[in-house]
């Protein structure tokens, strides 16, 4: 398998006033294959966010270089984004915060049509549809949405772009409960049916089982495990993942409290 | 509105939901939110309640709390302590909701106040409905944190909502919710935003304030591994109805409705639960 | 599949229809009718001032020192110039000459802040201290300085309030700056290929405007005051221009005359208090916190 994304030995710290640097990311190497969904959990502090914003180009490393088919991923500063690294796009974890309040729906998923090297690709009303929205959307402007249908608009308007590679930052993290595995099985079906694979991020491991083909499991910085989503779950091989998975509780009916 | 007598009174302390609509918007473009609910939460129990998003099971506890949107027409009974809830006076509801009956929400961070110390945010409340001293209410704040177990309680009131983990804010929000002693706690989705290892933790110290304080709990949540862990008879709701009541055991493994049985056979075989997932999202059973 | 630009009317409308939305809200208070309402008079006074003038503003007359009456409506001043028209074409230094001002400092401090706030580094340093130097002086004094300075002459006031007034503006817009340029729409933007600039212009600047420019509504009535000061001082409006500011000063040098220094008085006080009324309300009806409250209705 050709790895699409490649990252080695990554380390990524922060300053922290008044303490040592923080290691957020500490030696990560980790590659992701094309049209693969890879679940990324870990509990909150874990640096999961900071790898994620580090692969899009939004974090300096300390050591360790990312490689996104063929091209170097380089911090993203005061230049406009190498066109190469475009295909790299993520979907936030606020809803309410990742969509310009001031611009229609459809102009804010028509940036995203602007750099698809694939200009016939989609319409917005295409997009629209596969995130489950009406047309009338295209019109109208993100505060006259909820959280989860903002989500579907975020998702749509990264998508609209052609990406090779969705990542998506904790993107269910701020939906209404029931809606999120269904948000999070629309980004994996859309990502497989545009040919792009799919890095999903979550702390919420019963949906990372649902709709990845494989998971890495992050603690303190590091990845502690990495494998086929239903093998780690079935067998899993490092006592934390051990832990975490029996944190989830079972639904058996037998009201046994985990952990 | 016709209020129906409720046929058995509720358990002592407990809450009796009977009959309850909800409708918002007037005549035929009315939009009926619950069409019906009968639901008794005794003392000493967790009753769930579970249900996709829409069907009617936050709004249900927010009723419950007074807390329905002001445009929404409401119907039935809502017994506790001998009185029809939906017929206070809005005063005399102010003063039962957080006294009697309290809760606790999904995030922790919106209900707490994030420039007020910990320790006056626990008291304020207490004090204004009690007129215990600062002292004595301090006091108090401090033994409900080593109740649900927020490290160095004394310590923990002198800080901010910042400086917690978003578990060991849940615990607070908890310990806030009780500080009045009351007798009916709603919990909306109250491990929804946490990390597994910090909702197994939440969860044990919801069965244990249930146990040791007698406490009704109303458990609302979409995730049944939660509702199978936790809750004592479960509820499960579809636009607006109880489809199925029963025992926690019955439910789960031999449920009698249809679309009970098709969230079920949805989650993987394992055992281990996913939430809500897409196949069952119409809602049809096969 | 084959289309990809959507025809454009749509959001046309719905541009109108957000546009409908906001500004009648805003105006939609009766203090910010009145204010609009006494804003207009007073612009289409100070236009048509030549026509409507009853007498010339600059011819002097032996009638000196007249009270109101009816050859007079406002009396004369110690020229014999009649004050009416005085204060009618006085409307065109004292009303169009701020609000040119309080443009241009928009302008300048809005590109000042930006730069500083979205930039930042050297460029921010550089900015920013030379505003703190501004900020460290009363501006009416710094103002006066540089007036004098420079002589006195109406376009010398101006260039003088111009380099006292922009650095509000540039401070208030560096901070919104600052923080939108965080947002995750503004990242998203720039993870979609948008270049330093189309991101501050596209996504950053139009979020953040709308307070500047209340800001900028609320100080127009500073701005005719400061003029109207340095007029007074004789640092501005050059005799015999006809000049608010100015014609105060002349009535107080003839105290007993009250209707000399009265009339352009209250003219300077109604155009003051109206920007400040439309002012309040702009930044009430823009404020989306507040916008709901205007509107009436609580979501």
């Amino acid at each position: 398998m050709t790895s699409l994304l490649e990252l080695d030995s990554v380390k990524v710290s922060y300053r922290v006033a008044g303490k040592p640097r923080l290691v957020a990311v500490d030696d990560v190497s980790l590659s992701l294959g094309t049209r693969q969904v890879l679940g990324l959990v870990g509990e909150s502090g874990c640096g999961k966010s900071t790898l994620a914003r580090a692969i899009c180009g939004l974090e300096g490393l300390d050591s360790g270089s990312i490689t996104f088919d063929g091209t170097p991923v380089t911090r993203l500063g005061m230049r406009t984004r190498d066109r190469k690294l475009l295909r790299i796009q993520m979907v936030f974890q606020n809803p309410y915060a990742s969509l310009n309040p001031r611009r229609t729906i459809g102009k804010q998923i028509e940036d995203g049509l602007k750099v698809n090297p694939d200009r016939s690709a989609w319409t917005v009303p295409d997009l629209l549809a596969h995130v489950e929205l009406d047309a009338s959307a295209r019109t109208r402007f993100p505060h006259q949405f909820s959280g989860g249908q903002r989500q579907r608009i975020a998702i749509a308007r990264a998508i609209a772009s052609g990406p090779d590679l969705l990542v998506g930052d904790e993107p269910i993290a701020s939906l209404d409960a029931s809606l999120q595995a269904r948000v999070a099985g629309l980004m994996r079906n859309l990502a497989l049916e545009t040919g792009a694979s799919l890095l999903f991020i979550s702390h919420d491991l019963s949906v990372v089982r649902v709709i990845a083909d494989d998971v890495a499991v992050m603690s303190r910085g590091k990845i502690v495990e990495r494998g086929d989503v239903n093998e780690v779950w079935s067998n899993p091989q490092q006592p934390y993942t051990q832990q975490l998975l029996s944190a989830i509780p079972k639904v058996d009916g037998l009201g046994i409290l985990p952990g | 509105m016709s209020v129906i007598p409720a046929s058995q009174p509720a358990a002592s302390g407990g809450l009796s939901i009977r009959d309850l609509t909800l409708s918002i918007g007037r005549g035929d473009k009315a939009k009926r939110i619950l069409r019906g609910i009968s639901l008794d939460i005794p003392a000493g129990q967790i009753t769930g309640l579970a249900g996709e998003s829409g069907s009617g099971k936050t709004m249900t506890g927010m009723t419950v709390l007074g807390l329905q949107p002001a445009q929404a027409t409401v119907g039935g009974v809502i017994e506790f302590d001998g009185r029809n809830l939906l017929e206070l006076p809005t005063k005399k509801l102010n003063t039962l909701r957080g006294n009697d009956i309290a809760m606790v929400f999904q995030d922790p961070t919106s209900s707490l106040h994030p420039m007020l110390s910990i320790g006056s945010q626990l008291t304020d409340h207490l004090r204004q409905h009690t007129g215990m001293s600062k002292r004595e209410a301090l006091e108090r704040a401090r033994v409900v944190l080593e109740q649900v177990k927020v490290p160095d309680p004394a310590g923990a009131l002198k800080k901010y909502p910042h400086q917690f983990s978003g578990g060991q804010l849940q615990r607070v929000a908890i310990a806030s919710a009780i500080m009045c002693s009351p007798s009916v706690l709603i919990a909306d989705e109250p491990t929804t935003a946490l990390d597994v290892t910090v909702q197994a933790g939440i969860l044990r110290l919801l069965r244990e304030l249930c146990d040791d304080l007698g406490l009704a709990i109303l458990l609302v949540t979409h995730d049944l591994g939660v509702m199978s862990a936790l809750a004592d008879t479960i509820a499960v709701m579809r636009e607006g109805e109880i489809v199925e009541h029963g025992d926690r055991f019955q439910v789960i493994t031999a449920p009698r409705d249809p679309y009970t049985k098709a969230l079920i056979d949805a989650l993987p075989h394992d055992g281990s639960a996913p939430t809500a997932p897409d196949s069952t999202s119409t809602g049809d059973a096969s | 599949m084959s289309q990809t630009t959507a025809p454009a009317q749509p959001d046309v409308l719905a541009v109108a229809a957000r546009r409908r939305m906001r500004f009648p809200v805003a105006l939609r208070n009766p203090l910010a009718i009145t204010g609009t309402a006494i804003i207009v008079i007073w612009l289409l006074l100070a236009l048509l001032a030549p026509m409507i003038s009853p007498a010339d503003p600059l011819a002097q007359d032996f009638d000196r020192l007249q009270p109101p009456s009816a050859a007079h409506l406002f009396g004369t001043d110690q020229l014999g110039r009649d004050v009416l028209s005085r204060v009618l074409d006085g409307a065109r230094v004292s009303i169009i000459l701020p609000l040119l001002l309080v443009v241009s400092s928009l302008f300048v401090g809005t590109i000042a802040g930006s730069i500083a706030g979205y930039f930042g580094k050297v460029a921010d340093e550089v900015i920013m201290r030379i505003a703190d130097l501004v900020f460290a002086f009363p501006t009416i004094i710094l103002a006066m300085v540089i007036a004098a300075s420079l002589g006195p002459s109406l376009t010398n006031a101006v260039i003088a309030m111009l380099i006292v007034s922009w650095p509000a503006y540039a401070r208030v817009t560096r901070s919104l700056v600052v923080v939108a340029s965080r947002s995750e729409y503004v990242v998203a933007g720039r993870l979609l290929g948008n270049s330093p600039l189309t991101s501050l212009g596209k996504d950053i600047l139009p979020n953040i405007i709308a307070p500047v420019v209340v800001l900028a509504t609320l100080d127009v009535g500073t701005a005719i005051l400061l003029l109207a000061g340095l007029s007074f001082l004789g640092l501005g409006a050059v005799p015999p221009t006809p000049d608010w500011g100015a014609m105060v000063s002349d009535g107080v040098q003839n105290f007993s005359s009250w209707w000399i220094s009265v009339f352009p008085g209250l003219a300077i006080l109604t155009v003051v208090l109206a920007f400040n009324f439309l002012g309040d309300a702009l930044r009430d009806g823009l404020d989306p916190r507040t916008a709901d409250a205007v509107k009436g209705r609580a979501l």
